[in-house]
């Protein structure tokens, strides 16, 4: 325990040093999601406040505050399915080779570095709620932060397993995979990232219903926008911790897996 | 425990075999190793000697369980890789070729001690044991610099402090003066003499100069297309093979000492690239195989002198590798011994 504290303590401190030696592009990348929330404040202007009865009354709320927290979730879901990009550029190096000669489970090396990525979505995360809330007026005011979190937490974690996955791809062949794609752009269009689920024609309801990212939505939802509490929504929380619970080993064993054939290949260099 | 080896190789195979897409059969494989066999004690550099190509990184690869072998047995004081790889692996300190094996925007100090983090070392005993190794290999005042800013020879003496943050019992360290000049080869090698070889660490030096073997190395193993084509003490080997090994010098002889300089330089073996220059100024390139090392050396300097001679440059003259290694080739035929193609062995 006491030493995966400190290798955890000794990634993030990594990450940040070399994340914040980049300043410009750290900077840009802190306030990277005003954009969208700009964006999404005049799209928002479109639609009707006084719209009751709609699709969005569940939420009780504005048609901005409730893209808002989308883009928020979004970010996050982005943490745990990206965890490949980092082991890509150390894979390019010749770092990854070193940190596998070290006497540490390769898959801590592969996963660690999501902590500090985690810590900086939840940055971004406070920068664009503060922003949306104070300079668009977005409607938080009842929200359940600390059961928010907990949800945002559970998709990470649930969203680590195409993370891992990715990961296992990517040591074997070498490039970028199809999952990440896949389960990014299917949350946008289906999960309800921007629109309510309930918009949706009846099948691609169905498939919406069998996506975690549907639940990690509809919970972080209910909890910032509704107030709701973990019993409000323990479907929700539930099916992300499920998910996580049984994906995340499985994903872990086909990493092992990936591992033990990039050994037999000669992959984890840099040839 | 006494003469047990620390690290002992046994019968190691392995192919690299190209897939083609989805794991169809892409081309013949590499046959990187052919059944390689290795001991090496506690307090003994073993030079693993060969051409490019020979299989060392392979070799180095394994132990360090990076890549698997088909075939063979590896165990590092008895841990058996790969089924005891992470108990081997805190016993085995690596420094590759490769320098982006470091994180460029961070330190030298940082990079150390991200690394020992990774070897189990508790904060503070990382900082205190990188700052030693940081001082000990001459790069204190470099420290705190980002490491892209490092020069080559800065770099790969970064790469022995790594691989030693763990005090690590072997050490294996591949090709660690490629891309440095003379200078910092010396300079790595002096390095090696003062910090490394007293540690008692058993060294396995993986490099296809000899003038670093002749120089550093207790025990010789030659790899020529993955297979050990030597395995015997330095002394040995160059016996052996180092007939090649001798001094350049250049000459120069005013009129009156051409013919006695000349003279007593054909007595000793030397070779002239040019006759012998008449006047000081004009150097003549001369050869001297036969002289094997620098009390000799002297000898003949001083007796040049003497004569008359000016001396304008001594370079140790290089083993042509190539040469070695045809050489082992041919020796190593199967059909030249009874049992297989080792030489100079242990058996
Ligand atoms: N990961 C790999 N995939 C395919 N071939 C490899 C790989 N690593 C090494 N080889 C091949 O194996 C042989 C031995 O390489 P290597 O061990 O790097 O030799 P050395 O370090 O002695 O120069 C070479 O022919 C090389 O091309
Ligand atoms: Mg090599």
């Amino acid at each position: 325990m006491r030493r995966l504290a400190s290798l955890i303590m000794a990634f993030v401190r990594r990450d940040a040093r070399i994340a914040t030696s980049y300043k410009l592009h750290f900077a840009l990348q802190l306030f990277g999601g005003l954009f969208t929330v700009v964006m999404f404040y005049f799209i928002a202007k479109m639609t009707d406040p006084n719209a009751s009865g709609g699709p969005l009354s569940q939420f009780g709320t504005d048609y901005f505050s409730f893209v808002l927290v989308g883009i928020v979730a979004t970010g996050f879901l982005q943490t745990g399915v990206g965890l490949a990009d980092r082991l890509r550029v150390a894979m390019g190096e010749g770092s990854l080779e070193m940190m596998f000669a070290c006497p540490v489970r390769p898959i801590w090396i592969l996963i660690l570095p999501a902590i500090w990525e985690l810590l900086f979505q939840m940055g971004q995360a406070v920068v664009m709620i503060a922003l949306g809330v104070v300079l668009f007026g977005a409607d938080l005011s009842h929200a359940n932060w600390p059961a928010g979190l907990v949800l945002l937490l559970a998709t990470v974690a649930a969203y680590s397993v195409f993370g891992i996955l990715s990961t296992g791809i990517i040591l074997v062949i070498k490039r970028g995979d199809p999952i990440r794609w896949l389960v990014t752009e299917l949350a946008a269009l289906v999960a309800g990232a921007y629109f309510p689920v309930a918009l949706l024609p009846d099948w691609l309801e169905r498939i919406a219903a069998v996506l975690p990212m549907t639940y990690a939505y509809h919970g972080i939802r209910m909890t910032v926008l509704k107030g709701a509490g973990l019993s409000d929504v323990s479907v929700d929380l539930a099916v992300l911790v499920g998910f996580a619970a049984i994906g995340l080993p499985l994903a872990a064993y086909c990493c092992h897996l990936a591992i033990g054939k990039a050994k037999r290949d000669g992959l984890l260099g840099s040839f | 425990m006494g003469d047990q080896p620390l690290l002992r190789v046994r019968g190691v195979h392995k192919t690299f075999t190209p897939r083609g897409f989805l794991g169809r059969r892409g081309p013949a494989g590499i046959q990187a190793l052919r059944g390689v066999d290795l001991d090496v004690a506690r307090g003994q550099v073993t030079a693993l000697l060969g051409p490019n190509g020979a299989g060392k990184t392979t070799l180095i690869s394994i132990i360090c369980d990076l890549v698997r072998a088909d075939a063979g047995s590896v165990s590092v004081a008895d841990c058996a890789i790969p089924d005891r790889a992470r108990q081997a692996q805190r016993l085995v300190g690596v420094a590759t070729t490769n320098e982006r094996s470091f994180f460029w925007r961070l330190t030298g100090r940082q990079n150390l001690e991200f690394f020992a983090a990774l070897h189990g070392l508790a904060r503070p005993v990382a900082a205190r044991r990188s700052t030693e190794l940081l001082t000990r290999f001459g790069l204190e005042s470099h420290a705190d610099r980002l490491f892209r800013t490092y020069s080559a020879g800065m770099k790969k003496r970064l790469a022995l402090a790594r691989a030693m943050l763990h005090e690590p019992p072997v050490l294996l360290l591949d090709e660690p003066t490629t891309s440095l000049d003379a200078a910092g080869t010396e300079d790595l090698h002096d390095l090696l003499r003062r910090e490394i070889v007293p540690s008692g660490a058993c060294v396995v030096w993986a490099t296809h100069r000899v003038e670093e073997v002749r120089a550093l190395c207790d025990q010789v193993i030659v790899l020529v297309d993955g297979e050990v084509r030597f395995d015997g003490a330095t002394d040995r080997f160059m016996r052996r093979h180092g007939s090649r090994v001798g001094y350049e010098i250049e000459v120069g002889a005013p009129s009156e000492a051409v013919g006695p300089v000349g003279a007593y330089l054909r007595s000793i073996g030397a070779v002239l690239h040019d006759p012998l220059g008449a006047g000081a100024d004009v150097g003549t390139r001369v050869g001297l195989p036969e002289v094997r090392d620098e009390p000799q050396l002297s000898e003949v300097l001083g007796k040049c002198l003497g004569l008359g001679a000016t001396i304008r440059r001594v370079e140790p003259m290089q083993v042509s590798l190539r040469q070695v290694f045809a050489n082992l080739r041919e020796e190593g035929r199967p059909d030249a011994s009874g049992h297989g193609s080792v030489e100079g062995g242990h058996a």
